[in-house]
Order: structure tokens, then sequence, then C-alpha cells
């Protein structure tokens, strides 16, 4: 059914089956996007509180932000009239970046400092959306938090994607003191479990991050059941935080167990480096998994996989959270 | 009398009801194809749906959902003999969780019940009669 989608004051008659998104980039209106999957929530927008939006759309945006008539753009195919309203309920932040380190050839730690007069909260684990100066709201990507909200600082762990506009402003021109605005929080993948659960950690790539954190979170609650954390690359050069992991596994004993698996064997293979796929891996460390609270993170596929392999090893649908990182849709690709 | 949906503990009771269901049909062969590469939370709120109006609890499914909802699965070949074997996986997940007899009776009639809407045929066909050719 054709809607008629207002905007800033124009109207844009919708076509065919298409999203909300769709129909304003189809007339040339610029609105934020990124995974194009309803993940990402880069295009989130807020409806006039005389037209909801529907409630497909609103999956995944926490409560309050639902009840303001917040709904991802991607994910909407409004079946009446819908009128956009601004975005006073999910404000911007500032920051200013505080450092940049290498973590590995290819990921990079960038800790933020935010500016802002209230405390930013979050839990760890969740997401936010970064936007740069240089591109604006043009370029809005999403990034897992790797710190604590305890912490003062923010830390994101940022990978070189090729082609990749914010990361290539982060690794070739962003500074110490740079000013960057962010939003959220969002995200199910933080640290819930009941003390003495045991807990699996899984990830790919900088899905380390979300999981490093939920793991700090984890030891300073005083977490007492046991926890596991694989790290999946493709080889070992793509791992990171490898001896930080590896020192607090040999700090904790039975409560902490490390477990970094590769593809391929690379250069400097460490003798604790399982070869293979993670989700072998998976179930050769944790054959059962019911009871236990499993957190997924990294590349959509093997994440999709694993959620797969953790509910038939026993793990429960509600206790199984997952947090793929669906990469960009490039917006001349419509 | 309540509900088997009371009875068995509401709304948590379904969510252990479709972990327990939702491993069976992944596994069982007979209907695999039909649940695969299907978003898993998705696919696990429809069971859940599901579920709890087959244990008599608050629903909002009408023969036209369940008939247009797996339209596109009469499409790829769903027939009598792939209801019966969900209605299988149905009646082993019950009694998993101890469910007796006549309990179990009732939410088979209840999935008899919409037999002729999912395959998509005049309602009250003869078991094989083909699915897709709507009401």
């Amino acid at each position: 059914m054709a809607a008629t989608i207002t905007y800033e004051g124009r109207t844009y008659p919708s076509e065919g089956n298409e999203t909300v998104l769709d129909t304003l980039l189809r007339h040339g209106q610029p609105v934020p996007s990124s995974c194009r999957a309803g993940a990402c929530q880069a295009c989130m927008l807020k409806a006039a509180p005389h037209t909801p939006p529907p409630p497909a759309s609103q999956v995944g945006l926490r409560e309050g932000l639902k009840r303001a008539g917040y709904f991802l753009s991607c994910q909407c195919k409004p079946e009446s009239d819908l009128e956009i309203a601004e975005d006073t309920d999910n404000p911007w932040h500032e920051a200013v970046v505080e450092r940049l380190q290498s973590l590995s050839g290819n990921v990079m730690k960038v800790t933020l400092r935010p500016t802002g007069e209230a405390a930013f909260k979050y839990e760890a684990g969740q997401y936010i959306q970064l936007m740069n100066p240089a591109d604006g709201l043009e370029v809005i990507r999403s990034y897992s938090l790797a710190s604590l909200p305890a912490d003062d600082l923010l830390e994101l762990h940022i990978r070189n994607t090729p082609g990749g506009r914010m990361s290539a402003w982060l690794f070739e021109h962003a500074a110490v003191s740079d000013h960057v605005s962010f939003r959220g929080p969002a995200g199910e993948c933080y640290y819930m479990a009941q003390g003495d659960q045991p807990i699996l950690l899984a990830g790919t790539g900088t899905g380390l991050a979300p999981l490093w954190g939920i793991l700090q979170e984890a030891l300073s609650r005083g977490h007492t059941g046991p926890i596991v954390l694989m790290h999946g690359g493709r080889n070992p050069a793509g791992l990171y935080l490898v001896e930080e992991l590896r020192a607090l596994a040999a700090q904790r004993g039975e409560l902490f167990r490390y477990v970094p698996v590769c593809l391929e064997t690379g250069d400097k293979p460490g003798k604790d480096i399982v070869i293979g796929g993670i989700d072998e891996a998976m179930l050769r460390h944790c054959p059962k998994l019911a009871g236990w609270k499993v957190y997924l993170c990294g590349d959509p596929n093997i994440v999709k996989l694993l959620r797969k392999k953790a509910f038939l090893a026993g793990a429960g649908m509600k206790d199984i959270h997952a947090d793929a990182f669906i990469p960009t849709v490039a917006a001349s690709s419509i | 009398m309540a509900t088997l949906f009371e009875r068995l503990g509401g709304k948590d009771a379904v969510e252990s009801a479709v972990d327990i269901f939702y491993r069976k049909v992944l596994m069982d062969d007979r209907i695999s194809e039909f649940f695969e590469d299907v978003d898993m939370e998705r696919q696990a709120a429809k069971q859940k749906a599901f579920l709890t109006m087959a244990f008599g609890g608050p629903h909002n499914y009408t023969g036209m959902d369940m008939r247009t909802g797996h339209k596109h699965l009469v499409a790829r070949g769903m027939n009598d003999d792939h209801v019966d074997a969900v209605v299988e996986d149905i009646v082993a997940t019950l009694k998993e969780l101890g469910v007796g007899k006549e309990d179990i009776d009732s939410v088979v009639a209840i999935c008899e019940s919409v037999r002729d809407d999912v395959l998509d045929r005049p309602k009250g066909s003869p078991r094989g009669t083909a699915p897709g050719s709507g009401e």
C-alpha cells in the first residue's frame, strides 16, 4: 500500500513495498544508514505521535525510545501515512579522542572522553553510534563498547575495514583531542547472568570488544561461575589482547578459560591456539550448554552458526545474546 | 478449570517448551529444511505464539494468519506428512514436559483444527488433498 512519508515539511510518496529509508533515499532526502538490516540503529527516526510506526520496525530499540515513537527506517514498511518528528529524545553526546592505540596490524583501540555534564549510562557490551566532524550525519557507524560503565572513558576496538569511511578517518586522520559525537546505548549483549551461572563468550575479530567488556564486568561483580572466552581469527595475526587474556586465564585458574581459535596457523602460533573452526572448538570445549549464558559477537555468518549450535547444545533461546557486526551497505548500491 | 497454559506455568513454561520443540524440529530431517536459514529469534517468537495458542493461552492468531503465514512453505511442497511430523514433535515435547494424555490430546486437537489453514486448502478437506488450493 502506498503511504506518504512527511519529513521536515516535505511529502514523499512511497512505492510498492519499500521501506521508509528507501523512500526517502529514492527522493534524494539523505538519512543516515549503515547495516540496512535492523541491527546498527543508524537509520533511527522518530514518528510523530499521530502516526505511530508499525511495531515490527521498533524491534531492538530500548523501551523509552519505543514509547517515544522511534523506529528503524530500514525496517519500516508503513501501512498508512507516516510523519517524521524532530529527533528530541535520542540526543547526540560530545566526546574528545583521548587515545589512539594499535592493538594489532589492523585493529586500533580508540579511547574517548565524554565531555557532557551527565555521565553516559550504559551496560558493558552495549554499542554506541559514532559520528565524526569530517563526515557528519552522512557517516554514522555503530561500535561496541569494550569499557566498563564505571570507567570515565569509552573504549572502542576498530577494525581497519577496507573502504571503510569511518575507519579510514580514524586510522588516517583522527588525532588526540579531536571532537566526535556519539549516541546510544543500544544492544542486548550485556552482562545479565546469575552470579554463579557458567558463561560462554565467543566472537570473531573486533567482536572481542563487547566480550572483553562483559568479561571485565562479570569479574568486577564477583562472578563465581566459570567463564570461557573463545576468540576466533583467520590466523594468529588477526587476534589481539592475546597476552592480556592469557595473563587473566593464568591468574584466574578454573574461573576463566581463554581459547584463541584460528583457521590457519600463520607465522607464530602459540601452543594454546586451537586450529580449526570456532564452531567445532565451541562444541569441543562446551559440549553441553544447558544453563549457560551465551554471548556471540562478530561476523554475522559465524554468529548465526554459533547461535544455532549453542542452542542445539542445550542453551536456552533466551540465554543466547548475539551482536552480529553487519557491514555497511553503500548508499549508492540501492 | 485452568487452561494447560496456566497449569504448565504460563509464559515461562512456553519458553521452555519452545526450546525443546525448536531443537526437535531442527534435528528432524523430515521437516528441518522448512526451519533452516530462518532468523532464529523470529522463528522462536512465532513458535511461542503458536504454542501459547495450542496450550489454550492468550493469543491473536486467526485462521487467515496461519494460512498466509505458511503459503511460502506450501509453495515449497509442504504437505500432510510434514504437518504430521510437526505434531509428532509437539507431542514428544509435551511428554518431555510431563504433560498427561488428556492434555496432549487437546493440544493435538487444536493443531489438527488448523491443518487445513496451514496447508491452504478448504476447511474439512480429506487428508491428502492437495495443499495450496485455497479456501
